[in-house]
C-alpha cells in the first residue's frame, strides 16, 4: 500500500516534470505581449500568424517536413529490408544485421553527426536536402527494423508456406503475402523515423546551410539571439505535429491488433 | 458440377501418384524420418499416423518440398521432383493453423492459386464460387479471415487447397485445432470431396480413429520408420508389430517365449493361465518354440465369466485368471479392465446387450478363441 503510494506519487512528479515544460512554452505562444511571459498576458494568436507570415518560418517548416517525410520513406525501405534479410534471407547471421541496424541507437548522436559532415564534405554530397534526409533516414531505421522484426516473428510461417504450396515463387511470395502482413509495423515504424527527423537537431546544425535549415535548427539560432513568442508559437507547432504523427501510430496499432483478434 | 468441370477442362487428370524411394532426414544425429519408401496410386486417401514425434510432419514436409531429404527420391507420376521446389509441384497444402492470407478476403485467399497459374480474374471468380460451395460456405466471398469461426476458416483452407485441382493435397493434422463433432463432420466432408475429385491425398494424424475412418491406406511410422503401410482392416487383423497393434485399436498384448507342450501345441508361458497359439494366426513366419513373440489379442474377442470357488483348471485352451478393478461405460460398449496376478491389466469389451455383472473386486475367468489372436513380434 504505502508502496503503491510511493509509485503513485513517484509517477505524478515524474509526469509533472515531462509536462510542465511544454505546457509553458505552449501557453506562452498565446501571449498578447511582444516579450516571453508566464503566465502569458491574454490570448492571443498573433505570435502563430506571424510564424505562418514569416518566410523564415514557413521555409524551415518545409524544409523539416520535406526532410523528415524523405527521411521516413528511406528508413521503412532499408528498415524493411533488413529486417527481411535478418529473418527470412538466412544468408546473413540475424544478430549481425540486427546490430548493424541497431547502432545508430546507440552511438552518440554527435558522433553520427560529425561522421557524416565528414564523409559528406569528403564525397561532395554536403548541402543537399536528400543527403540531411539520408542522414535522418539512418536514426530512423532502428524504429523501423525493431518493429518490423517484431512483426515478422509473430508470423506463422505456415502463411508463406501455404503461398508456396499455391504456387508462389520466394518472391511473390514475400510481395505479396508476407510485405502486406508487416506493413502495418513498418508503417509505424516510418512514423517513428519523421518525428526522429523532425524534432533532430545535432545532425541538422552539422549539415545545415544557410538555405538548408531545419525548423529545430532555427529555433536554436533564434533562442541564441534572444526569445521572442514566435519561438514559442513554432515550438507548439512543432509539438502539435508530433502528437498527431504519435496519435497515427496509435490508431494503425490499435487497428492492427483488432484485425487480427482470433475468434 | 465441380467434378464435370474438371473433366471437360481435361489438363489435369485427377490425382497423382506419388512414390517415396528410401526417404530418410537426419537432424545431426535425430532421425527425424529413416528410409521410407512407399507406393500411392493415384486418387488414394493416405493416412501418416504416428504417435507425436514419429516423423509424420518431417516426412510431410518433404513430399511438399519444404525440406531436402537426406536420401532418397521423391516421385510425382513417375517423375523425380526431389530438386523440384514447392510452388512447382503443383500440390494443394492444409495447415492444423489454418494458414490463411489475414490481410486478403476469403475470396482473394481462395483465388490466390488460380492466379499464381496465370488464370484471368472472370475465370477464377467462378471456380472460387464452386469451390466456397464445395465447402458449404456459398456467399462467404467478402469475409475476412479474421470474421471466420476455426471450422470455417478451415473450410477456406481446404477450398484453396483444391481449387486448381491440385495433383497431390498434403494435410498436416488439418483437423486437430477444432472440437470432436466438427472434427468427425469435417473428416466426411473432406473425404467425400477428396473421392469426388479424384484427388490423391497425404493426410496426417496422430488420431488412430480419424486414420480408420478416412484412409484406403495407412503408413504407419514409430521413430521416423515405416513400420507397416496397408489397409486399415489389414493393419488390424493382421499387425506386423506389437507397436502396429497397439496403434490401431485397442489390444492386449501378452509377451513371451513360445513353449511346445508334450502334446506338440506351441504355448507362451502364463501365471495363473494358460495361452495357446495357433500357428495359422502368424503374422510373419511360422513360429516355434523358443520364439520370442506378441500375442495380440482384442478386447472383443475375450470372454469373460466369475470364477468358480473349486479351483479346478478351466479346460479351455487359452485362459487368464484375474481380478476385475474397473467396469466402465464407455458410450455404446462397456469396458472391463482385469488385473492380473503379475500387475499387468487386460482389457474386455462388451457391447451393452451383453453386460457382464459383476463388481470390481470379484475374480473372473477370461477366455478366448486361438483363432481370434494374433502372433505377432516385437517392434
Ligand atoms: N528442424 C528440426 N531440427 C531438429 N530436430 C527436428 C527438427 N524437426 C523435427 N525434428 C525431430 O524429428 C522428429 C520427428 O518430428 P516430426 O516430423 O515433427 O514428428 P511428428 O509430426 O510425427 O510429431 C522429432 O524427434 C523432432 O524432434
Ligand atoms: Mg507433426
Amino acid at each position: 500500500m504505502r508502496a503503491g503510494l510511493f509509485v503513485r506519487v513517484f509517477g505524478l512528479v515524474f509526469a509533472a516534470i515531462l509536462i510542465i515544460p511544454t505546457v509553458v512554452v505552449t501557453a506562452t505562444a498565446f501571449t498578447e505581449g511582444s516579450i516571453i511571459t508566464f503566465p502569458p498576458q491574454g490570448m492571443s494568436w498573433r505570435w502563430f500568424e506571424e510564424v505562418l507570415t514569416d518566410p523564415v518560418w514557413t521555409g524551415a517548416i518545409r524544409t523539416s517536413l520535406t526532410v523528415g517525410v524523405l527521411a521516413a520513406v528511406i528508413a521503412v525501405l532499408v528498415g524493411t529490408s533488413l529486417a527481411l534479410a535478418a529473418a527470412r534471407s538466412g544468408l546473413l547471421p540475424s544478430s549481425l544485421v540486427v546490430a548493424v541496424g541497431m547502432t545508430p541507437m546507440v552511438v552518440p548522436l554527435v558522433v553520427v553527426a560529425i561522421g557524416v559532415y565528414f564523409v559528406y564534405v569528403r564525397i561532395g554530397l554536403y548541402g543537399g536536402i536528400l543527403s540531411l534526409a539520408l542522414a535522418h533516414a539512418v536514426l530512423g531505421v532502428p524504429f523501423v527494423l525493431v518493429n518490423v522484426l517484431a512483426a515478422l516473428r509473430s508470423l506463422d510461417p505456415h502463411v508463406e508456406e501455404a503461398a508456396r504450396a499455391c504456387g508462389a515463387g520466394p518472391v511473390r511470395t514475400l510481395l505479396r503475402v508476407t510485405v502486406p502482413q508487416i506493413l502495418p509495423a513498418a508503417l509505424i515504424g516510418g512514423l517513428f523515423a519523421f518525428i526522429t527527423s523532425w524534432d533532430e537537431v545535432v545532425v541538422a546544425i552539422f549539415l545545415n546551410t544557410p538555405t538548408l535549415r531545419t525548423l529545430p535548427v532555427v529555433i536554436w539560432g533564434q533562442v541564441r539571439s534572444g526569445l521572442e513568442p514566435s519561438t514559442s508559437a513554432v515550438a507548439t507547432i512543432l509539438t502539435v505535429v508530433s502528437l498527431v504523427v504519435f496519435a497515427l501510430t496509435a490508431a494503425i496499432s490499435s487497428r492492427r491488433s483488432r484485425s487480427r483478434r482470433v475468434h | 458440377m465441380f467434378t464435370d468441370k474438371s473433366r471437360s477442362r481435361g489438363t489435369d487428370a485427377p490425382g497423382a501418384g506419388l512414390s517415396l524411394e528410401g526417404i530418410a532426414k537426419h537432424y545431426g544425429s535425430v532421425r527425424a524420418v529413416d528410409d521410407v519408401s512407399l507406393t500411392i496410386e493415384p486418387g488414394q486417401f493416405v493416412t501418416l499416423l504416428g504417435a507425436s514425434g514419429s516423423g509424420k510432419t518431417t516426412l510431410l514436409r518433404v513430399i511438399a518440398g519444404f525440406l531436402e531429404p537426406s536420401a532418397g527420391r521423391v516421385l510425382i507420376d513417375g517423375r523425380d521432383v526431389t530438386a523440384v521446389p514447392v510452388h512447382r509441384r503443383n500440390i494443394g497444402m492444409v495447415f492444423q493453423s489454418y494458414a490463411l492470407f489475414p490481410h486478403l478476403s476469403v475470396a482473394r485467399n481462395i483465388a490466390f492459386p488460380l492466379a499464381m497459374r496465370g488464370m484471368r480474374k472472370a475465370e477464377r471468380r467462378e471456380l472460387v464460387t464452386q469451390a466456397l460451395e464445395s465447402v458449404h460456405l456459398p456467399g462467404y466471398e467478402d469475409r475476412m479471415p479474421a470474421q471466420l469461426s476455426g471450422g470455417q476458416r478451415q473450410r477456406v483452407a481446404l477450398a484453396r487447397a483444391i481449387v486448381s485441382r491440385p495433383s497431390l493435397l498434403l494435410m498436416d493434422e488439418p483437423l486437430g485445432a477444432l472440437d470432436r463433432r466438427l472434427r468427425e463432420v469435417l473428416q466426411v466432408e473432406i473425404l467425400k470431396l477428396s473421392r469426388e475429385l479424384g484427388l490423391t491425398v497425404v493426410n496426417v494424424t496422430h488420431d488412430q480413429e480419424e486414420a480408420f475412418t478416412m484412409s484406403d491406406r495407412i503408413a504407419l511410422l514409430a521413430d521416423g520408420k515405416l513400420v507397416q503401410y496397408a489397409s486399415p482392416e489389414e493393419i488390424y487383423t493382421r499387425p506386423v508389430s506389437d507397436v502396429a497393434a497397439g496403434f490401431l485399436g485397442e489390444a492386449n498384448l501378452l509377451r513371451g517365449v513360445l513353449t511346445r507342450a508334450a502334446d506338440g501345441r506351441l504355448t507362451l508361458p502364463a501365471q495363473d493361465g494358460h495361452v495357446e497359439i495357433d500357428a495359422a494366426t502368424a503374422v510373419r513366419s511360422a513360429p516355434d518354440a523358443g520364439d520370442e513373440v506378441v500375442v495380440v489379442v482384442r478386447p472383443w474377442s475375450v470372454g469373460v465369466e466369475r470364477l468358480g470357488r473349486d479351483g479346478a483348471e478351466p479346460g479351455a485352451p487359452c485362459w487368464l485368471r484375474g481380478r476385475l478393478s474397473a467396469v466402465i461405460y464407455a458410450g455404446d460398449s462397456q469396458k472391463l479392465i482385469v488385473e492380473r496376478p503379475d500387475g499387468s491389466e487386460v482389457v474386455v469389451r462388451r457391447s451393452m446387450d451383453g453386460q457382464f455383472e459383476a463388481a470390481p473386486g470379484e475374480e473372473v475367468l477370461l477366455t478366448w478363441s486361438s483363432r481370434d489372436a494374433v502372433v505377432t513380434t516385437a517392434g
